[in-house]
């Protein structure tokens, strides 16, 4: 063994000491003395370090030095240290453990790199170490809950400000990739039919929910509650079916978590991850937590989206209410006026209903008035309004519709009520009178009012002219 | 070797800085990419460039969280993969135009390069692996050398050094005259990480599974395995070898994980003979 000092000689007449009583400082310093050379070999040790290891010099020196480590040390030491080391010149305490004959011993490493030798003092770290894991479990936990408050508190806030279905939903798939360390994350949700749809983010199984019948478990595994699949091989085992459409999308474990509000699963929270994730309770639950919350919003959403239909929407028929027919009419005649086209109003009244309300009684009458409001929605092009105006009373908003087009959309609408099937009393017909309004470009900045009242001027002309026919005015 | 010297090249599209990405050697040379590994910034191929500069066109950069990377870029969805860092691989290959480049990658970010190449092959003219792993825990008949229980020492160590890291990590500069200095830029850093990013970096880079992407590599590669190397033992390296088709072993006398910095001559020199 070569020790590791080559200080001069008159260096050792200056301190008084002679070589062996350097040679007894070295062996009995009360830290660990090691010298290894640039290939990672020991080449010295000192006794304190063979004690501390419970091995002999011959076992220890020629050894790689590394091999006094446990593989997790071996990891971070070669990854993190050994570069440092390189670079620097130096290490300073690095926290490490070293293997010994009984178990194991926390150290605290100093090396120097000198030329083509890296010499290292060790120092024991026991105590150090013992308080230094209370506090580094203090920090985790800590850290932890405070990573949890920040991304619930943040998510909470960003969900509050969602106005939408779909905003909600991005919101949650966004929070969840960042709170979750996901690679994508899937908001899945199920309409008023009870059918599933993909409303954000990126779903690898959606492919597969091209038939109908699978639909809804590939889409939430609805029925499966929570659900965590931490590989390829687990996926392999459980879900067979899916691991050829998570491969190509090089995803290796997912997690999926119901959403669910008051009455039931309104949809999935799901997490897809691009490597081997074994999720901890603590993962898992910070998942729920995110879908819980979003789960308040959207039930409050949807109060609300319930709430505007019943302010806008006319209870009885479906169909838009006047307040809402009224601001289609103005967005509409402004944008005629924008784009340079004519818009046409249809007005439309029913002969023949008091008799069938006044013989048959109301509730016959409000089932002819929502077949009415039907055979409208059926009988216009796609983006007219239909709305009811009141009593018997119907509107047709026309975008972009000349006098020939509004006829044409009129006398569909006019046939389509006459058609109404047997089981009226005898005698009566049910057939609809109907006004044209047509505004030319030119006249969009008119009031809506007036184009109203041209409308109500040609319907009452088909009333008086017989009913059951159309007529037209211009604004 | 100015690193601010903007070379011409499409619109600054975040990558650079983002990465902060170095250029060194000739602007008009074959382009050389350096990536470092787990653990480090691009410091860990200070000791090679200097091979390179004289005939290459040199680029070297830090991952998101690594040196003097944006830390803000990071996303702990994106780096939650190995495929997150080949993205920003791509990234700056596309934004400095790089076409027919040698990509050379260490440790984790010799898997970041597979990854890439295999997206996109157009812009590899060739791999270089300095100990590959595409799997470090064992499973079943195929041994990466270390088990769970491991990592999450790993991880224990990670955060027992991190109490400490901000002494450990001080900007002291420590000249010496032996090593060839590349600009103020790489040095005084060694090897700046975050300590929180070093934690979601260090699973990603020991708990990935990537053995089913290197059968998909039709780049020329190199891989090179010193001796010794307890992260990415030798059987891992002739399995990367195996599985990566028309790949090329090179087996080095350099000992340990970090040749790049124990013996960059060897490195270089391996690199430049199957370059030739």
């Amino acid at each position: 063994m070569t020790p590791p000092s080559s200080e001069p000689a008159d260096a050792i007449h200056d301190a008084g000491l002679d070589t062996s009583s350097y040679r007894e400082l070295y062996d009995g310093s009360p830290c660990g003395l090691l010298t290894v050379n640039t290939e990672g070999f020991v080449t010295g040790a000192n006794r304190t370090l063979l004690d501390w290891v419970g091995r002999s010099q011959l076992e220890v020196v020629g050894a790689p030095f590394i091999e006094l480590f446990p593989a997790a040390d071996q990891l971070f030491y070669e990854t993190r240290f050994a570069p440092i080391l390189h670079l620097r010149g130096e290490l300073h305490e690095v926290a490490l453990t070293m293997t010994t004959a009984t178990g194991s011993l926390p150290i605290l490493l100093n090396a120097r790199l000198l030329g083509a030798e890296i010499r290292m003092a060790v120092f024991d770290a026991t105590e150090r170490q013992g308080y230094e894991r209370t506090l580094l479990a203090a920090q985790r936990a800590a850290e932890v809950s405070e990573q949890r408050l920040r991304v619930l508190h943040a998510a909470a806030s960003e969900f509050a400000d969602a106005a939408t279905e779909s905003q909600l939903a991005d919101c949650l798939v966004e929070n969840s990739r960042q709170a979750m360390a996901a690679t994508a994350c899937a908001v899945v949700l199920v309409d008023g039919s009870g059918a599933t749809t993909l409303v954000a983010g990126e779903h690898p199984l959606a492919a597969l929910a091209a038939d109908p019948a699978a639909r809804n478990d590939v889409l939430s595994f609805r029925t499966a509650g929570i659900v965590a699949v931490d590989s390829l091989d687990d996926a392999r085992q459980r879900y067979p079916a899916f691991v050829d459409e998570l491969s190509a999308a090089r995803i290796q474990a997912f997690s999926v978590v119901p959403i669910e509000g008051r009455d039931g699963i309104l949809g999935a929270l799901l997490c897809f991850f691009g490597r081997p994730r074994a999720l901890s309770a603590e993962d898992l639950d910070l998942q729920v937590t995110l879908a819980r919350g979003a789960a308040q919003v959207l039930s409050r959403i949807r109060l609300q989206d319930e709430l505007m239909a019943l302010a806008l929407y006319d209870q009885l028929t479906g169909v838009a209410n006047r307040r809402l027919l009224r601001e289609h009419l103005i967005q509409g005649m402004a944008s005629a006026g924008r784009r340079d086209h004519p818009i046409a109003m249809l007005v439309i009244d029913l002969d023949g209903f008091k008799t069938v309300n006044d013989e048959l009684g109301h509730q016959r009458g409000d089932s002819v008035l929502r077949w009415v409001a039907a055979q409208l929605s059926g009988a216009v092009r796609t983006d007219d309004i239909v709305g009811r105006f009141g009593g018997d009373e119907f509107i047709v908003i026309c975008h972009e519709a000349d006098e020939a087009v509004a006829r044409a959309v009129a006398e569909r609408v006019r046939e389509a009520i006459e058609a109404y099937p047997a089981g009226l009393p005898d005698g009566t017909r049910l057939t609809a009178s109907v006004g044209i309004a047509i505004c030319a470009a030119d006249r969009a900045g008119e009031r809506h009012e007036d184009f109203f009242a041209v409308a109500d001027a040609a319907l009452y002309r088909s009333k008086r002219e017989g009913k059951d026919r159309i007529s037209v005015g211009w604004l | 070797m100015n690193s601010d010297d903007a070379l011409p090249g499409r619109p600054d599209g975040g990558a650079r800085r983002r990465n902060n990405v170095r250029e060194y050697g000739r602007p008009d040379g074959r382009p050389i990419v350096f990536a470092h590994g787990f653990g480090c910034s691009q410091e860990a191929w200070r000791l090679v460039l200097p091979f390179f500069v004289d005939d290459y066109r040199v680029i070297a950069f830090d991952t998101v969280g690594a040196g003097g990377s944006d830390l803000s870029a990071y996303d702990r969805g994106k780096y939650d993969t190995v495929d997150g860092y080949a993205s920003d691989v791509l990234d700056i290959l596309d934004e400095l135009e790089l076409e027919d480049a040698v990509y050379v990658g260490h440790s984790v970010s010799s898997m970041v390069g597979v990854l890439a190449s295999i997206r996109d092959p157009s812009r590899f003219g060739a791999l270089v692996l300095v100990g590959p792993s595409p799997r470090y825990v064992n499973d079943g008949d195929y041994v990466g050398g270390f088990q769970q229980a491991d990592i999450d020492g790993l991880i224990d160590a990670l955060d027992a050094n991190y109490l400490g890291w901000s002494a450990t990590m001080a900007p002291v500069i420590m000249g010496n005259a032996e090593r060839p200095e590349l600009g103020e830029e790489l040095t005084g850093l060694f090897c700046r990480v975050d300590p929180q990013v070093a934690r979601q970096f260090a699973r990603v880079t020991f708990l990935s599974d990537n053995r089913r992407d290197l059968a998909k590599v039709t780049v020329p590669t190199l891989v090179l395995q010193a001796s010794e190397d307890v992260i990415a033992p030798t059987p891992v390296g002739k399995f990367v070898h195996a599985q990566i088709p028309g790949s090329v072993l090179r087996m080095m006398s350099a000992r340990g994980h970090v040749p790049n910095l124990s013996a960059p001559d060897e490195v270089a020199a391996e690199i430049r003979a199957f370059l030739a």
